[in-house]
């Protein structure tokens, strides 16, 4: 008897040998379709959300940028390497914000696909001929404003395009990963609102942002703000000739309040609330990064309220 | 020192002097900055007080807010079949030419799949009622409720 089971069931060990070498090989071929979640690293707290948002429970997210850190100078650790090679995803957030993102690309081969998410946003230019008076020319000119998450607008177009590359990459999941972007898209179309709302509180003729560094660019741009910022999009020096123009916008257009921001250096603010006798607003959260607003609703009625308090000296 | 009165007289008067004149000569700076800045508050903008608001729907609405500045400026419930609602308001000052209204309407049913309602918001000046500015607001697609703000420019008169 055990010699014809043997024999009978012989074609079928075959069989299953075959697909275990099938599988077998599309186990290290494709590692995703192994996994339960995609793995998703992520560069920046506003991306980890949105990575959250868009993924739900079909991903895993690993920020390897916590809430509160220097976004301009931050910079990878060997074990966030190694983290990043290990993931199916890497989530940056574009626009050139990580200088050190074309080096780490070649680092992780071809294992970890790379997603900027800013890619779905149309770009500001730092430019002193655009409407906005976003940047000191001499310094920033022509180089593009990285920070595109101030457009709620912008984000849901991201949140789009990012369940799309999540779908290419496990398609399995793709539906779901269309399905959440929507979802969110509606909660962002109501903040939106909310927002819009509340900036209208301001009139158009007082919607001046003041503030620490070339950050706002996107904000201006979507709620009919002008921008005078008093360093460039990094905050670097800032010559005494910008500083005076700086100034001059201020006075001339009776600008009331300065905002500093989490995370920045107030000095060269200060100084400019000191000379020109402005008040001092509430601090913004400018690059998307801290500790007191961890999802990107938080930090965006963080600085609407600001905003508008300030500028309307509501309390 | 003593064998010249005169001529120490004549340095202390010219001391004060040279104290003087670039002290007064920093006022007269202060000064002539300062019109500047009150020619900006005040410079070409129009205050608009006694005006009216024409709105006219795309659908029959059931009721639709207007606010300025936070601030609610009409209220209008149930306007029956009107199909042009205009109201008169009095007493507000709205001394900008870049003017940002938040309106809220609703209709007083959805729209059909595929239509998008159009709410046209014309705000007319007393005596100007030949120069009235508008903005056309959009809502969404089948969608009852239309919730934005709507920016008016008004031309320089
Ligand atoms: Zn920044």
């Amino acid at each position: 008897m055990p010699k014809l089971a043997i024999k009978g069931s012989g074609p079928s060990i075959w069989k299953a040998l075959i697909l275990l070498i099938i599988g077998t090989g599309s186990f290290f071929a494709n590692p995703v379709s192994s996994r339960a979640a995609l793995e998703v690293a992520t560069l920046h707290p506003m991306v980890t959300d949105l990575a959250r948002e868009v993924g739900g429970k079909h991903v895993i997210v690993f920020p390897l940028m916590n809430p509160g850190e220097d976004i301009h100078n931050f910079r990878p650790s060997s074990t966030d390497m190694a983290k990043a090679r290990s993931a199916d995803i890497l989530l940056a957030s574009g626009k050139g914000l990580e200088l050190y993102l074309p080096r780490l690309r070649q680092t992780l081969g071809g294992s970890t696909h790379v997603i900027e998410a800013g890619n779905a946003v149309r770009s500001v230019k730092l430019s002193a001929k655009d409407a906005l008076f976003a940047c000191c020319p001499e310094h920033a000119a022509g180089s593009i404003d990285p920070h595109w998450w101030h457009s709620i607008s912008g984000m849901k177009r991201a949140a789009t395009y990012v369940a799309r590359e999540f779908g290419k990459i496990d398609p399995s999941n793709k539906e779901a990963f269309a399905y959440n972007a929507k979802n969110w898209g509606k909660q962002l179309d109501k903040l939106e609102t909310w927002a819009k709302r509340e900036i209208s509180k301001i009139p158009r003729s007082k919607r001046y942002l003041v503030t620490a560094h070339a950050a706002f660019g996107y904000f201006c741009r979507e709620f009919g703000f002008r921008s005078i910022p008093i360093a460039g999009p990094s905050e670097g020096n800032v010559s005494s000739k910008y500083l005076a123009i700086a100034i001059g916008e201020i006075r001339k257009n009776s600008v009331p309040v300065a905002f500093p921001e989490v995370n920045a250096n107030p000095r060269a603010l200060d100084s400019i609330i000191k000379t020109v006798g402005i008040r001092r607003g509430k601090a913004l959260i400018a690059d998307g990064s801290a500790s007191s607003a961890s999802t990107y609703r938080a930090f965006m009625e963080h600085n609407i309220k600001v905003i508008v308090s300030g500028l309307t000296g509501a309390p | 020192m003593r064998g010249f009165p005169l001529l120490n007289l004549l340095i202390v008067i010219a001391f004060f002097a040279l104290a003087w004149f670039p002290l007064q000569h920093l006022t007269g700076q202060s000064e002539s900055s300062d019109p500047l800045q009150t020619q900006q508050q005040a410079a070409p903008v129009q205050a608009a007080e006694g005006f009216s608001f024409r709105i006219i729907s795309s659908h029959p609405l059931k009721n639709v807010y207007l606010d300025y500045l936070g601030k609610r400026l009409l209220t209008v419930q149930d306007p029956g079949n009107e199909a042009e609602i205009e109201r008169v308001i009095n007493g507000i000052t709205i001394a900008e030419q870049e003017i940002e209204f938040w309106i809220e309407a609703e209709l007083k049913s959805a729209p059909k799949s595929g239509e998008r309602p159009v709410i046209q918001l014309e705000m007319i000046r007393e005596g100007l009622e030949n120069r009235p500015t508008s903005v056309n607001v959009w809502g969404q697609e089948g969608e009852s409720r239309i919730e934005t703000n709507a920016i008016i420019f008004r031309p320089a008169i």
